[in-house]
């Protein structure tokens, strides 16, 4: 089963992604950035759910760090915001993440959808790395 | 079980009974629940937070409680406090400390609808 990492720091939103996700995947929660950051420093998830607006270290802080990190670079980082704005969709792909999320969630099939989509295409990218690091392919 | 959520109000109900239908498809009972709880717990926090610094003039606090209640008003389904926050998010804003003050009247009208609706769904199951 793969393991996603929840980071967002609403109780109702953790509760809720929980309840949709939890059947299907393992799940581990962060509140904050910072927690995220220290959190995944000891351990690599399959995919990473990051709320942009966090207290203290913001989602693209984040995800920044993240992205420093080799074992974290082919892992799928999705933005999730709420009051999404013209532009924004770009905006965070511009930054890096691999997807944007809106809040709140009305259509789980198009969640379901973006986390099978990355997990699948990052299995597939890890798998090519696998075959290219043993000097095959 | 396909929640059966009935309206406690007529038509001018600061809730919209489809997040409540969308919630129990996503979890049932149980989410609806638990989410009214949470929702409920964690309100009077956030509005002294609006509260005291709208007081204070504090407009980077005001919308970052804006902008983090818009989103569980949203999943719930407290559409006239989304309204709220969408004012208090919006550069036009005009009047900080009472836009404020509506949002906390408007969350005690959303969480009695919301308890009286849950209420009343028991009663239909």
């Amino acid at each position: 089963m793969s393991t996603i990492a929840i980071v967002e720091d609403n109780a109702d939103n953790r509760l809720l992604l929980r309840a949709l996700l939890s059947d299907r995947f393992d799940i581990v929660e962060y509140e904050t950035g910072i927690d995220a950051v220290d959190g995944l420093a000891r351990w690599t998830p399959d995919l990473v759910l990051l709320d942009i607006s966090l207290p203290g270290m913001d989602g693209v802080e984040v995800l920044r760090v993240l992205r420093g990190r080799d074992d974290m670079r082919g892992v799928p980082i999705l933005a999730l915001t709420a009051h999404a704005m013209a532009g924004d969709r770009e905006k965070y792909l511009g930054y890096g993440f691999d997807d944007y999320l809106t809040k709140p969630i009305i259509d789980d099939a198009l969640l379901f959808e973006a986390i099978d989509r990355h997990l699948t295409g990052a299995h597939a990218a890890g798998s090519a790395r696998s075959v290219n690091a043993n000097g095959a392919g | 079980m396909q929640g059966e959520y009935s309206a406690a109000t007529g038509g001018s109900a600061p809730g919209n009974i489809e997040a409540l239908h969308r919630l129990h498809r996503f979890g049932g009972l149980s989410l609806v629940q638990q989410m009214a709880s949470l929702f409920a717990s964690e309100m009077p926090p956030r509005l002294y937070a609006a509260r005291t610094a709208a007081a204070e003039g504090d407009r980077d606090t005001v919308r970052g409680v804006a902008h983090a209640l818009r989103s569980s008003c949203g999943q719930i389904g407290a559409v006239r406090m989304v309204t709220i926050c969408d004012r208090l998010l919006s550069d036009d804003l005009a009047d900080m400390a009472a836009e404020t003050e509506q949002l906390e009247r408007e969350s005690a009208r959303f969480i009695a609808w919301l308890d009286a609706t849950l209420v009343a769904s028991r009663e239909l199951q």
